[in-house]
């Protein structure tokens, strides 16, 4: 599988970059340009071009701001996601260069330069689409587009209040601590942001490589898109991060001595919670034995929690079962899917972001899949969405109860902070 | 100019210096530690502490953030990316001065040339009271090269007076190095200043030949940043 994205001007037909990811040739300049013309063509006769596809290929098209043409082709992906890639990608460009800079292209070489620094960010969207990835042992490889992941570890509470007067400090609204590249918690205004710009936050930090003091200014896409903001990263210890988004000040040394005098009471906690993963939900919540990995979705709050159930004699079964990556790799196939699709109809609607796809009655609350190895269950309440993978094993009745108390378990403790 | 005249530069091939930078590698990972701002070193506390600031400059894609993550002992990724903003690496390094061991804590700045270009408090923020200035070239580059004097006179103009300290990178005797052996010597006589050399490819495999493939650097480094220090204290002394 292989996923290719293209920016170019849309003005101009200039390319601006052309990234891709997963096994395959780079496009030729010549269907490159080919895709941007069969658009430029459509336009100049008053028809939108949206998509297109073949057997194996799906091409999509996004116009941004009447400036920026952005083509996505890949193949095993669906139309859905590759519009959501899109704009995700589009995103990331306005939190790198902002948006003034990206609707004015009369400088189309220096916005070319401009946006080199939006390659990492770029190809990481990429390997989100891109799951049969070419290294099974990348972290990074069961993301979703447009959720940020978090981490439920049983200290949550007490560094909930420590992030609180650290962010103070900065004097930052929008403080978050990351653990592994995810969020274990963070300011009540910064969950208050954009969904997507949540997700690119913690993508960016998580780029960076840890144990880092950075210094970044960013756009962000729907708060602040043409005044920049700093954001701030200190790498506390191990793999984790405090970060923030300031204004002009507190300078970065001071970021950093500020940091030390905060968090060096609070190194063991710290450390404590770092063993949560990569299970991300605390060792005292024992979830029964055929419940091989959870998916637990929360859109409006724009936040999803991904785990294998580890359980302590794990080891001796492990050959039976799905290996861990397949797991997630199945999962996440059953969201987007199924999941997704059916059940998130209700809270889309309301912004017209559905109204192409076939009118839908009402959203579904349980969906289920057999196969011959796994089963998968989906039930949803409210805006959570509950995904489990479970062994073949496990009647179909049975799944629809454990679903139900693994969700109660997740969400109903206050110490956990979901 | 005598290299090695203060810090032992071949000390941590010692078995007192293995011994000590023990305490620098990842059990887990067999490659060196990475510090967080909340880590040190586990060593004991007789052991003295000195903090410099380095800023580290040089033509944008030259090798800059390659070359810090070399000297700290990660893997870079071996495409290029831009660096966003300011990147600050703190490297821990234990070097032997006369007969004493010395912990070293180096503040490594790095910015991306696209940002000092764009905002305007990020090149203050990585001069400001900097004790070194780095200044990168590649050795496959003869331009990169060609601009140093004029670099560092432009850098020298801050009141400051941080110490210069030269680095080559791309340097492998694979490679059709662009700038000659002759150059470099004559720059080095001129400026007084060693120009260091680097490959930041990847070649060994073995996490402890990394930590001595890049000790002679970092060990160069340490002793300019101490030969500052006795300087200006010498000056104090007089003016007193």
């Amino acid at each position: 599988m292989v996923v290719h994205v293209m920016c170019l001007t849309t003005s101009g037909g200039l390319p601006l970059f052309t990234r891709k990811r997963g096994n395959g040739e780079p496009l030729p300049f010549s269907v490159v340009a080919s895709f941007n013309g069969v658009h430029m063509f459509g336009k100049s006769h008053s028809v939108v071009l949206r998509s297109t596809s073949t057997q194996e290929t799906v091409i999509l098209w996004k116009v941004r701001e009447d400036s920026v043409t952005l083509i996505a082709a890949a193949c095993g992906a669906s139309e859905m996601l590759l519009d959501q890639l899109l704009t995700s990608v589009f995103h990331a460009m306005v939190l790198a260069v902002g948006i003034n800079e990206l609707c004015s292209t009369r400088n189309a070489e220096r916005l070319k330069r401009e946006l080199r620094i939006c390659y990492p960010l770029v190809d990481h969207l990429l390997e989100c689409v891109e799951a049969t990835g070419t290294d099974l042992t990348a972290t990074c490889n069961n993301d979703i587009l447009g959720l940020v992941e978090v981490m439920l570890c049983p200290e949550n509470h007490l560094l909930q209040s420590l992030v609180d007067a650290w962010a103070e400090c900065m004097d930052s609204l929008y403080g978050f601590l990351l653990i592994r590249g995810c969020v274990a918690v963070a300011t009540s205004s910064w969950w208050q942001l954009d969904p997507e710009e949540k997700k690119l936050l913690a993508l960016l930090v998580s780029v960076k490589g840890t144990c880092k003091t950075c210094d970044i200014p960013v756009f962000l896409p729907c708060k602040s898109p043409a005044v920049p903001f700093r954001l701030i990263v200190c790498g506390l210890t191990g793999g984790i991060q405090i970060c923030a988004l300031c204004g002009p000040s507190p300078p970065l040394t001071e970021v950093e001595y500020v940091s030390i005098q905060c968090w060096k009471g609070a190194v063991d906690i710290l450390r404590a919670a770092e063993r949560c993963f990569p299970r991300n939900f605390p060792p005292c919540i024992q979830l029964d034995s055929g419940v091989l990995g959870i998916l637990l979705v929360d859109r409006q709050a724009g936040k999803f929690l991904l785990s294998r159930n580890q359980c302590a004699d794990a080891g001796k079964k492990e050959s039976q079962s799905p290996s861990g990556a397949h797991r997630l790799d199945v999962l996440r196939t059953f969201y987007h899917q199924v999941a997704d699709t059916f059940m998130n109809h209700s809270s889309d609607n309301s912004e017209g972001a559905a109204a192409c796809e076939q009118p839908s009655t009402s959203a579904a609350l349980e969906t289920y899949w057999c196969s011959e190895y796994h089963k998968c269950h989906a039930l949803r309440h409210g805006a959570t969405l509950l995904c489990v993978l479970y062994a073949s094993a496990v009647p179909i009745h049975t799944m629809r109860l454990i679903t139900q108390r693994t969700l109660k378990f997740l969400t109903a403790d206050k110490q956990l902070c979901w | 100019m005598n290299l090695g005249s203060i810090v032992s530069l071949d000390w941590q091939r010692s078995a007192e210096g293995e011994t000590i930078l023990q305490h620098f590698y990842d059990p887990q990972t067999t490659g060196r530690k990475v510090f967080g701002v909340l880590d040190r070193p586990g060593l004991p506390s007789s052991i003295e502490e000195v903090s410099y600031k380095l800023h580290i400059t040089g033509r944008s894609s030259v090798g800059k953030t390659a070359t810090v993550a070399r000297l700290s002992g990660i893997k870079c990724p071996s495409t290029y990316t831009e660096t966003a903003g300011i990147q600050k690496t703190n490297i821990f390094w234990p070097a032997k001065i006369w007969d004493k061991i010395i912990l070293f804590k180096l503040h490594f700045w790095d910015a991306g040339d696209n940002s000092i270009k764009r905002f305007s408090h990020i090149l203050p923020a990585c001069k400001d009271k900097a004790d070194a200035i780095v200044y990168v070239f590649s050795f496959l580059d003869n331009n990169t090269f060609a601009e140093l004097p004029q670099q560092m006179n432009r850098m020298s103009q801050t009141g400051e007076n941080p110490t210069n300290i030269v680095i080559g990178t791309r340097y492998n005797p694979t490679n059709k190095l662009d700038v000659s052996s002759a150059d470099v010597k004559e720059f080095e006589l001129k400026w007084q200043v060693p120009v260091l050399k680097i490959d930041n490819t990847w070649s060994g495999s073995r996490s402890d030949s990394e930590v001595h493939e890049v000790a002679l650097l970092l060990n160069v480094i340490c002793e300019r940043l101490w030969m500052r220090d006795q300087d200006y204290l010498l000056k104090q002394g007089l003016t007193r």
